[in-house]
């Protein structure tokens, strides 16, 4: 059965909310979409390598570079001392080009050098040697603990009186859960050309989320003013957060040796260097208490979150805010004190990651939940719904925003109902306890995920419309293209303004030059934020048109209308090239800027309280395991998603965004662990041994669905909801059904099990039950 | 040097290349940007191409077309193949079908990786005719998605055949007699040795079609570097960088890709492919054909060989613990002279074997089970698919009857080389049958074995998940079975 003739369910009036391919699809067949890589290389292009740190932590006594400037190929060698404005960061300046007398991780840049090719500077590089004296690392969450290496100081957020309400609880647990890290392995690793114009001036062509900032890092660090330097960016092979911050450094270096030589410079980075010079998501440690009643209702709840952030700040408070904003996920907790400690470690700097902390916060309680259930011996549905929000009551946030668009009761029930939950239940009860070895787990979890930057200022955008004199439109916007699908949903938007095909809109590269100052696309916001910015822009224009319409042909404002391709004027009609010719003629502006900024939001951050959150994005699922028991080995069988888009701007993107958001999520949670040796050497360093899920991994039974007749209760753009990170959250189910698994070798008893679900820790998981 | 390259009408002539240059590397060198690196390392699929070989089936000649990771394949060894890349399938703005299925079912999000799918997806189109999930599986098994989740990509492979039939065919179906003309031609007065020595002199490559040609240059030149299959060698170029000054390719040599079989045993040349060692290999040993199936992924199975696995001297390999288990010998030449090793007391240490310089394996044999004997192998790996072995356990049972009378066991992954573990026989053979097998398996492994904490699994998982697939298969060969998760199962 193939899901591509499936019933969208859509209107087919309307550009938006159509099941429209991805704008690069032919492309992308063809190999002929290019990445930074493929773009053909201006003559003279250079290359960059880099040599790392092998090790920890340590103070650099020296860097031998003679062996490598002995080649001919090799042009010449940087080091941080070469480097004026050496420090760069998101937040914080505390990110180091290159390592200056101490190294901080392993993996570190110490060196860059410049060859003819890829491959040499390559082999160059590997000839560099570092000599460090060693100095003893942190490197694990404990180890920080200890030494009380943090970043900043901890963040609490607080509700009612959580210790008295757990001390007055009839039941108790008290518990830790360790969640594991996880590698972006985006297939197109960092990338940038750096091609000199004139005068200082240059163009660099990046693989980022975050062209503006990566301009306004660029600028600093050659010590020009911004407007210098344009940085453009068609597509991304892939980002997920990992190309935010991420793409700054070589892009930097790359702009340096530009500017020295006046040649245009390439890098891309090897998979190996990716992998250690990158920072991942965070791991977290999580210490918890609990109180509830015989229904399993939390009546108080006490979380402390430990982060491994790295050796810099980066991102890190707003991801370890985002874990505490969705530590209560959908439940109500009427009592609750949340902290998130930042441990700072000697590991690369912890960045964003689809989800940015939320999934990790949630984890965290969806864990709670199911050691509740255990200990209560319900099922751990029914102790979520006793605790879900609610719509009138109980609908007040640990951080004090009222949730005002709550769906979750009905969209959990409509999922269980129509997966037969209950049913399946029974079934499984029964297998289990008729075999020994092979056991089956099942589970439901929820989503709710709060939609906007939690930094107010971040929740703006600007695009740019022109429509040419042949009626073709060309779209800009700040938003970048990393395979979410954003362009083509923006272009809809577009066509839909202006009531034509959607091939009438040419959707470009975004460029600092175009629109400026342009927040990275993150936090799901991208057509949020870009969408509406195109529709104001659109109406602009439109406005001007209306004008000259109403002036031209004598009719009301009300009578011109945009549709089928045609501007309609009151009983006439006209197509709507010739009609843009037509204003053209008469002198009417065909182009325009539009701007949004999003409305109701406030957040303070020192009473942690407000309304951080536009809106909430919402799902569940349900997923189904077989465990053998004896090996650790299990297989994820079944999985039905509901999930919400508000009204869809194209189900077809949407659909693959919540598919691949799953088994993204699936992956974090049970094959994908980085492992450090006690010296603090990754030693997953390529997919080798760092095993993303592979395509056999996708569940047979795979049933997802987009929440039918929907909307959104605020004004977004049409009413529909943002969907790049939420689905990522709904495979915490695969991790709570082989949780549910492993519990039901010894029935009842809680279990230790540990993120990823490794089939490893699985085995030992179960063998401690057992003991 | 020619091979055929897309839809050019004339071969490719390489001149002047470095024999270490890989396939991917010439690619994009020469703006053949279509293929992508995202690992160089034979782990992604981002780089997946189709090569076309000839092949005699039934007398007549026909083309094979097989997917290949192009990142650790050396552009040498195309010589007299065809070589296509995504740029190559389409005809003018006609998407290939493979291709306008993966846009039909939205199959691409960032599209890094949609050229390595494409070009996997065209090597199933030509190589099946009906389709179902497992072989979507098989056929996709190298190639890596971040972003779709694959769920697109599944569809749109069943897309392919359900119109496959009304479809105009490509290009390649369609001109398949020139196509195989072409080939013929760029492979006649096919010499006894392809030899290529690059412009400077510095390297060398050769590439025989004769194993007394082989062994003669070997033995002349003891420190060239043999490739096969280039899995391995591959990584050593892309990931180690290194350069070797005198490669000498096996893969054409005829006496080494023939494969022997009589009633009581199998003898596969040592460059035979895992591909094309299959059929004949799972006939006669079924069991195999599970471990056969995690062995690494489809495109790499095309091109790795038996030989190689074994001469690499891993001790991760999957093959030796089942092929010492069954008892195999190698068949070692060495100039002239050509002696017997049996596969146990091949290696020796850490990446050492017996093999001396000058020396290679030719062949393979494998004893068939007779009356009594039975086997199994179990491999726990992090991932079903593509992965390395954390533990490969093969077993072979003697029965007199229904009493065990003997028990072999070699496994992978517990020590520097793959090797039988005695104590574990013996515990085997006396308390088979026994309750406590899986705690008296564990303290005689512990014996045998010191296995080393790494990136795959710990020393105490290794031990004791060994111990427990002792006890799986006690609990499958007396009915009470526990299935292989790895498997397709049924709900
Ligand atoms: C992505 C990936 C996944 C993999 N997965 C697995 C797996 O699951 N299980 C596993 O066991 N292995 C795996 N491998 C390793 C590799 O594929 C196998 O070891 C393969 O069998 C090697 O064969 P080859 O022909 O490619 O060897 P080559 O790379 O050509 O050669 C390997 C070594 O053997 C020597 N050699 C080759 N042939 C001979 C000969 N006839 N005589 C003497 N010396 C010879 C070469 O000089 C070289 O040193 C994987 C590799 C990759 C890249
Ligand atoms: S580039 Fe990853 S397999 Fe070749
Ligand atoms: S589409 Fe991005 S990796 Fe597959």
């Amino acid at each position: 059965m193939t899901k591509t003739d499936k019933e969208w369910g859509t209107d087919s009036n309307r550009v938006v909310g159509q099941a429209m391919a991805h704008d690069s699809s032919i492309l992308h067949v063809k190999g002929s979409a290019p990445y930074i890589d493929d773009i053909v290389e201006p003559k003279g292009t250079m290359h960059v390598a880099f040599a790392l740190s092998d090790v920890a932590h340590g103070n650099i006594k020296s860097i031998e570079i003679k062996e490598s400037l002995k080649m001919d190929c090799v042009h010449s060698v940087l080091l941080a001392e070469d480097i004026k404005n050496l420090n760069i960061g998101a937040i914080r300046h505390d990110e180091p080009l290159l390592a200056k007398d101490e190294v901080l991780f392993h993996g570190q840049a110490v060196a860059a050098v410049l060859a003819d090719s890829h491959e040499n500077a390559r082999k160059a590089a590997s000839l560099i040697r570092v000599n460090i004296e060693e100095l003893e690392p942190l490197i694990t969450i404990p180890q920080a603990k200890l030494k009380e290496s943090f970043l900043d100081e901890p963040i609490k957020m607080t509700k009612g009186d959580a210790e008295g309400a757990i001390s007055k609880s009839v039941h108790k647990i008290t518990g830790k859960l360790s969640i594991g890290g996880q590698e972006h392995y985006y297939l197109e690793s960092q990338a940038a050309l750096a091609i000199p114009t004139e005068g200082d001036e240059l163009v660099l062509h990046s693989s980022t989320q975050n062209p503006s900032e990566v301009q306004h890092l660029v600028a600093h660090v050659l010590d020009l003013p911004q407007h210098s330097i344009e940085v453009v960016t068609r597509r991304m092979g892939g980002a997920f957060g990992g190309k935010e911050c991420g793409a700054s450094q070589i892009a930097c270096i790359c702009a340096i040796f530009a500017q020295k030589t006046k040649l245009p410079i390439k890098s891309r980075l090897p998979r190996r260097e990716d992998m250690l010079m990158t920072g991942k998501r965070h791991d977290f440690e999580v210490e918890y208490k609990a109180g509830f009643d015989d229904e399993g209702c939390i009546e108080g709840i006490e979380m402390e979150l430990y982060a491994r952030c790295g050796y810099s700040y980066d991102l890190s408070v707003a991801i370890v805010s985002r874990a505490l904003f969705h530590a209560d996920n959908a439940y109500y907790l009427p009592n609750a004190s949340l902290v998130g400690h930042l441990c700072k470690t000697n590991t690369a700097s912890n960045t964003a990651f689809r989800g940015f902390g939320g999934p990790q916060g949630m984890l965290a309680i969806e864990n709670i939940i199911e050691e509740i259930a255990l200990h209560l011996n319900l099922d751990a549905y029914d102790v979520r719904k006793s605790n879900f929000y609610q719509k009138e009551a109980n609908n007040e946030t640990p951080y004090g925003q009222l949730i005002e668009d709550n769906i979750i009761n009905e969209l959990a029930h409509e999922l269980a109902t129509s997966a037969r939950y209950k049913e399946r239940r029974l079934d499984i009860d029964e297998f289990n306890k008729n075999n020994t070895y092979i056991k089956k787990g099942l589970a439901l979890s929820p989503v709710k995920f709060g939609i906007s930057f939690t930094k107010k200022f971040l929740n703006q955008a600007g695009a740019l419309v022109h429509v040419y004199k042949d009626g073709s439109i060309y779209l800009n916007h700040g938003g970048t293209e990393m395979g979410q699908g954003l362009f083509v949903k923006v272009a809809q938007v577009v066509a839909n303004e202006f009531g034509v095909e959607l091939g009438k809109v040419k959707v470009s590269a975004t460029s600092t030059a175009k629109v400026p100052n342009t927040s990275a696309t993150a936090a799901s916001s991208g057509s949020d934020l870009n969408g509406m910015a195109a529709k104001d822009a659109c109406n602009r224009i439109k406005n001007n048109l209306i004008s000259f319409a109403v002036k031209q042909f004598n009719i009301k404002q009300e009578d011109v209308k945009f549709y089928d391709s045609q501007v309609h004027l009151g009983a006439n009609q006209m197509p709507f090239d010739e009609f843009i010719g037509l204003a053209y003629i008469n002198r009417v502006e065909l182009f325009s800027n539009g701007y949004y900024s999003t409305p109701k939001i406030h957040y303070d951050s020192n009473k942690r309280r407000g309304r951080p959150f536009y809106y909430y994005s919402y799902g569940a699922c349900i997923s189904e395991v077989v465990v053998d028991t004896l090996t650790g080995e299990y297989k994820l069988t079944s999985v039905d998603i509901l999930h919400d888009v508000g009204a869809s701007l194209n189900p077809a993107i949407d659909y693959g965004q919540i598919v691949g958001g799953f088994v993204q999520g699936m992956g974090w949670l049970c094959s994908e662990e980085l492992v450090w040796d006690d010296s603090g050497k990754l030693l997953t360093t390529g997919a080798s041994t760092y095993k993303l899920p592979s395509i056999g991994d996708t569940p047979k039974h795979f049933n997802v669905k987009i929440k039918p007749n929907n909307s959104n209760h605020e004004e977004t753009i049409y009413k529909s909801k943002a969907v790049g990170e939420p689905p990522l959250m709904l495979a915490i189910s695969v991790w709570l059904a082989i949780k549910n698994a492993i519990s039901s070798v010894k029935d009842g008893k809680p279990n230790d099990l540990v993120a990823p679900a490794s089939f490893e820790r699985v085995f030992f998981c179960i063998n401690n039950l057992n003991k | 040097m020619r091979f055929l390259f897309n839809q050019h009408k004339e071969p490719i002539d390489l001149a002047e290349v470095n024999p270490n240059m890989t396939v991917l590397q010439w690619l994009r060198r020469n703006k053949h940007t279509g293929t992508k690196e995202g690992c160089a390392a034979g782990d992604c699929g981002a780089c997946t191409a189709v090569i076309g070989e000839l092949a005699t089936i039934k007398g007549k000649k026909v083309i094979e077309y097989k997917s290949i990771n192009t990142c650790i394949s050396l552009v040498l060894n195309l010589n007299g193949k065809h070589l296509i890349t995504v740029e190559g399938i389409s005809e003018g703005n006609r998407l290939h079908p493979v291709q306008s299925a993966m846009v039909r079912a939205n199959g691409s999000q960032c599209g890094f990786c949609t050229p390595g799918f494409v070009m996997s997806l065209f090597a199933l189109y030509h190589n099946e005719n009906e389709i179902d999930l497992d072989k979507i599986n098989e056929a996709l098994s190298g190639n890596l998605c971040r972003c779709t989740g694959y769920q697109p990509i599944i569809d749109a492979a069943f897309l392919i055949f359900e119109t496959k039939d009304s479809d105009n065919n490509d290009y390649f179906s369609n001109n398949k007699s020139q196509l195989v003309q072409s080939l013929v031609r760029i492979n006649e007065d096919e010499p006894e040795q392809f030899s290529y020595t690059s412009n400077d002199k510095k390297v060398t490559y050769d590439a025989p079609t004769d194993v007394n040609v082989l062994a003669k240059t070997l033995y002349k030149y003891q420190d060239a570097k043999i490739v096969s299959g280039c899995t391995d060698l591959g990584l050593e170029i892309t990931q180690q960088l290194q350069q070797f000054g005198h490669i000498i390719n096996v893969q054409n040599v005829h006496e080494m890709k023939s494969i022997h079989e009589n009633d009581s045993l199998i003898e596969i040349g040592a460059a035979v492919s895992y591909h094309s060692a299959w059929t004949l290999l799972v006939r006669s040993f079924p069991e195999l054909e599970p471990l056969l199936k995690r062995f690494a992924s489809r495109p790499i199975r095309n091109w790795a060989t038996i030989g190689g696995n074994i001469a690499n001297a891993s001790p991760i390999g999957d093959m030796p613990p089942a092929l010492i288990a069954l008892n195999a010998t190698l068949k070692l030449r060495r100039g002239d002279n050509v002696r017997e090793v049996r596969l146990q007391d091949f290696f020796i240490s850490y990446k050492k074997t017996v093999l001396l310089k000058g020396e290679f394996i030719k062949s393979i044999t494998i004893p068939k089970l007779v009356k009594g004997e039975s086997f199994t192998v179990h491999k726990i790996s992090r991932r079903y698919e593509d992965d390395i072995s954390a533990v490969c356990m093969a077993i072979k049972l003697v029965n007199d009857g229904p009493n065990l009378k003997e028990a072999v066991i070699a496994l992978g992954g517990m020590a520097e080389i793959p090797k039988r573990a005695t104590m574990l026989e013996k515990t085997v053979t006396k308390y088979w049958n026994k309750r406590d097998i899986a705690k008296r398996s564990y303290e005689s492994l512990k014996e045998d074995f010191c296995p080393l904490d790494d990136v795959r699994a710990s020393s105490e998982y290794r031990l004791q998940v060994s111990a427990n697939l002792i006890k799986k298969t006690l609990l499958n060969r007396i009915n009470k079975k526990v299935p292989n998760l790895a498997e397709p199962i049924e709900n």
